[in-house]
């Protein structure tokens, strides 16, 4: 899947280190929809589009599991209350958010999309 | 990846190669946990040829700060590439662990805690 990701982003002028953090943010979204929402069932299907449409980069991901976030909200304290609590929860969410401009949740007709948004500048020429 | 681990004067050395994402983390969390509980609090990663680190894989460190404070240990990682320390950034780790060029500072610093 990252070499997948990498591979699309190649074609999009953008620095390696912007690509990278994309890279890490459709993995975290991923993890989730396989961990969390498949019960990392091995014959669950997990669906990846990846749009760049007029500086705007769209990732979807697609599943029909069962994943209903606890949260999709963007929690600033996850960090600290991962060592507070020796927890390691809600890290993958934290870094979607950072990473992207917009993370939503959507479910339609059994269909779970997970979309990550973010605004990619026209390069510098 | 692959984990390899040395014994230097009472530091636990990890050294890391490879990927950590959420399908290793789960060893990674065990050679973290076990050397914990053979009374190491002081441990060393050595991310020199560490290419990708996840939540997964941060959350194992994350996850045992607490404890190794209160044995009056702590981490320090080493060597990182630049793609794995923007992660660390992202997460504000870069703030909260010790983070040195090489073995030998991560080593000096580890002495003296």
């Amino acid at each position: 899947m990252r070499e997948f990701v990498h591979n699309v982003l190649q074609e999009i002028e953008i620095s390696s280190e912007l690509s990278n953090l994309i890279i890490l943010a459709v993995d975290e979204a991923c993890t989730n929809v396989i961990i969390h929402g498949n019960n990392s069932n091995p014959k669950a299907l997990l669906k990846l589009e990846i749009q760049h449409i007029k500086n705007q980069l769209t990732i979807k991901v697609m599943d029909t599991g069962e994943y209903t976030p606890k949260s999709t909200k963007f929690d600033k304290n996850i960090v600290q209350n991962c060592i507070d609590n020796r927890s390691k929860g809600g890290l993958g969410l934290y870094i979607m958010h950072k990473v992207m401009d917009k993370v939503e949740f959507l479910s339609e007709e059994k269909l779970n999309f997970c979309l990550l948004s973010k605004k990619i500048p026209p390069s510098i020429i | 990846m692959k984990l390899t681990h040395e014994i230097i004067d009472k530091i636990f050395v990890i050294r890391i190669s490879g990927e950590v994402d959420a399908n290793s983390s789960l060893e990674l969390d065990k050679y973290v946990r076990d050397a914990i509980l053979k009374g190491y609090s002081a441990i060393l990663v050595n991310c020199k040829y560490l290419e990708y680190i996840s939540s997964a894989g941060l959350g194992v460190f994350i996850s045992y700060i607490d404890e190794l404070q209160n044995k009056k240990g702590a981490f320090s990682f080493c060597a990182l590439r630049t793609n794995v320390f923007d992660v660390f950034k992202l997460l504000g780790l870069s703030k909260l662990v010790h983070i040195a060029e090489n073995e030998q500072e991560s080593i000096d610093f580890l002495k003296r805690i």
